[in-house]
């Protein structure tokens, strides 16, 4: 298989388990993101998948061969580590020369990504006067460059400013279109909502849960559904004829309804059926609320 | 790949203040010693050097062979791995395409030829300065196999504290610890010197050339001993005077020392997991 692949994948540190029998795919063309939180194992994970880490038992394979055996592969991978740590007597263009010469990557390529976080006026400084910011944008560009085939990130947004993130999303959403395989792990949600395409939730080493991200606010959240109406008392009539609505919660003209299962299609026909005038309807996904509950219930697991 | 490591390393060590402090106060020395010999003209002093003129380029090449430059190997080599832990660097060259013992390899070279690079920046002052201020030097054929037992010689420690960071990785720890190996091994060899003596027994003898302190301070002193005039100077700067070992004992123990210490570094390297950054 092309992109990443993560066979029941364990490593232990003593009697605690970091990675209990994980499995995992990151295919070309979609941003699959790790979720779970601190401890959970996303960065022994990555770790194991960038060599740094021997495992247990299980396999990786990247782009179909084994990163252990087969180091070349990486001339393909990008990386960003979260909190990079460069070479401080370098300077970013020096660093990304390095790179660009280990990777086998023409050299013009450097201005090109130095330009995409825009970094060019600030690239002949030494790394250890930059801002964590700086550094940050030096670590993607050096990720980004020779425009790899897999793109493998742990929290690239920590340090990173909106406008960097505005960049780095623009340009993940180029490369998913141009078929890269990108692997995230990451606290950011807003990041998550917009680019996830499957989501690995890890709880104490283990897989809690795999699904995109609406199955993901599904099933820990509920089915939470969005109405705008100026005509209450019609809707406020058919919702109490409705056995399936669980929850009401009104705000001006925006009702925030909560359903037993997904019933979304037979509602909207009541709501159309009974002649309600629905300005606005649609899904509610608080992936924010998701998460937090997705963690609740895993605690309680 | 290696030369681009090769130069990384080299860079790295050169950009640390703790090797460039090192590395001037050898410089200071180096001159010092011989503007010191120049100036001081006491009819003893004159007496003393007069025959030993024509080879004190001897003086400052042995000079930093005694202590210096084992401190400016310890203190490249000790940090070599273990700085790359503690500042977490090791992470941008693991997940690239290069394999742990070719990153070893490279660091190891690098630091090596770095240390060979500073002797020989002391072998130039040396030779300068001892034909500006004594005249014409003599016996010169001899400094090639001079400088190459002297970089021969440094592998010791070099590799010992390769060892000590990699096994550690915190280079305070493992200068620390490198370095109290080379002071304490010196310090017990010469009491095993002394007892030696006041006993006769030479078993002690045998004990103190075992210790990794002799092979490698000693060879290029067993080797200068064949530069004819050369026993005043290799006395006075000599750490083991008189201990009984054959510079074939000194090839063998630095070898073996050498070559144990790097076995273990590469097994390290090689096996163990890269921990998120330490420090």
């Amino acid at each position: 298989m092309e992109g990443v692949e993560v066979i029941e994948l364990k490593k232990s540190y003593g009697r605690r388990k970091a990675l209990a029998g994980i499995s995992l795919r990151a295919e070309p063309g979609k941003v699959t993101v790790i979720l779970g939180p601190n401890g959970a194992g996303k960065t022994t994970l990555i770790r194991s998948l960038m060599t740094l880490i021997f495992p247990d038992s299980g396999q990786v394979r990247i782009l179909g061969r084994d990163p252990f055996r087969h180091k070349e592969v990486f001339n393909r991978v990008g990386y960003v580590q979260e909190l990079p740590n460069l070479p401080p007597f370098m300077s970013g263009r020096e660093l990304l020369e390095f790179s660009a010469r280990i990777k086998g990557v023409p050299r013009e390529e450097v201005d090109h990504v130095l330009e995409l976080v825009d970094m060019r006026e600030n690239a002949n400084r030494k790394i250890a006067k930059y801002s964590k910011g700086m550094t940050q944008r030096i670590a993607l560009a050096e990720a980004l460059l020779g425009e790899p085939d897999v793109l493998v990130m742990d929290e690239p947004n920590v340090g990173t400013d909106p406008v960097l993130n505005l960049r780095l999303r623009q340009e993940l959403e180029k490369m998913k279109r141009e078929g890269t395989s990108i692997l995230i792990s990451t606290h950011e949600l807003e990041e998550v909502k917009r680019l996830g395409d499957e989501v690995y939730f890890l709880f104490n080493g283990e897989l809690f849960f795999k699904g995109t991200v609406e199955e993901l606010v599904l099933r820990f959240l509920g089915v939470r559904v969005v109405v705008e109406t100026c005509d209450r008392e019609s809707l406020l009539g058919v919702l109490k004829r409705l056995d399936y609505v669980m929850e009401v919660k009104e705000s001006g003209n925006r009702f925030l309804i909560r359903l037993s299962s997904d019933k979304r299609e037979e509602f909207l026909r009541e709501l159309v059926l009974n002649e309600v005038r629905v300005r606005g309807f649609f899904l509610d996904q608080s992936l924010e609320e998701a998460y937090e509950a997705a963690v609740r219930e895993a605690v309680r697991a | 790949m290696i030369g681009e490591l090769i130069l990384y390393e080299m860079r790295r060590s050169v950009a640390r203040k703790k090797v460039v402090s090192l590395i001037l106060i050898t410089v200071v020395f180096e001159v010092g010693i011989y503007v010191a010999l120049s100036q001081v003209r006491s009819p003893r002093i004159e007496e003393l050097i007069s025959p030993i003129q024509p080879i004190l380029w001897l003086v400052g090449v042995l000079l930093p062979q005694s202590l210096l430059l084992h401190f400016i190997t310890i203190s490249i080599s000790s940090g070599s791995m273990s700085e790359e832990y503690e500042q977490g660097t090791v992470d941008f060259f693991l997940t690239k395409a290069i394999t742990r013992l070719k990153f070893g390899t490279g660091k190891l070279l690098g630091g090596f030829i770095l240390v060979s690079l500073i002797y020989i920046l002391m072998v130039i002052l040396a030779i300068t300065f001892s034909s500006l201020l004594f005249g014409s030097q003599e016996y010169l054929n001899f400094l090639p196999g001079l400088i190459l037992t002297v970089i021969f010689s440094s592998l010791t420690f070099f590799s010992i504290a390769f060892m000590v960071g990699e096994l550690v990785r915190r280079s305070s720890l493992a200068f620390l610890i490198s370095s109290s190996v080379l002071i304490g091994s010196i310090l017990v060899g010469a009491v095993l010197v002394f007892v030696a003596r006041l006993t006769g027994d030479d078993l002690y003898n045998v004990i103190a050339i075992a210790l990794p302190s002799w092979g490698a301070t000693e060879l290029p002193f067993l080797y200068a001993g064949g530069i004819p005039n050369s026993s005043l100077i290799v006395q006075a700067l000599e750490i083991f005077p008189g201990v009984p070992g054959t510079q074939i004992d000194a090839v063998i123990l630095t070898i073996g020392y050498s070559s144990i210490a790097l076995i273990i570094s590469f097994v390290s390297l090689l096996t163990r997991d890269i921990p998120k950054r330490i420090a």
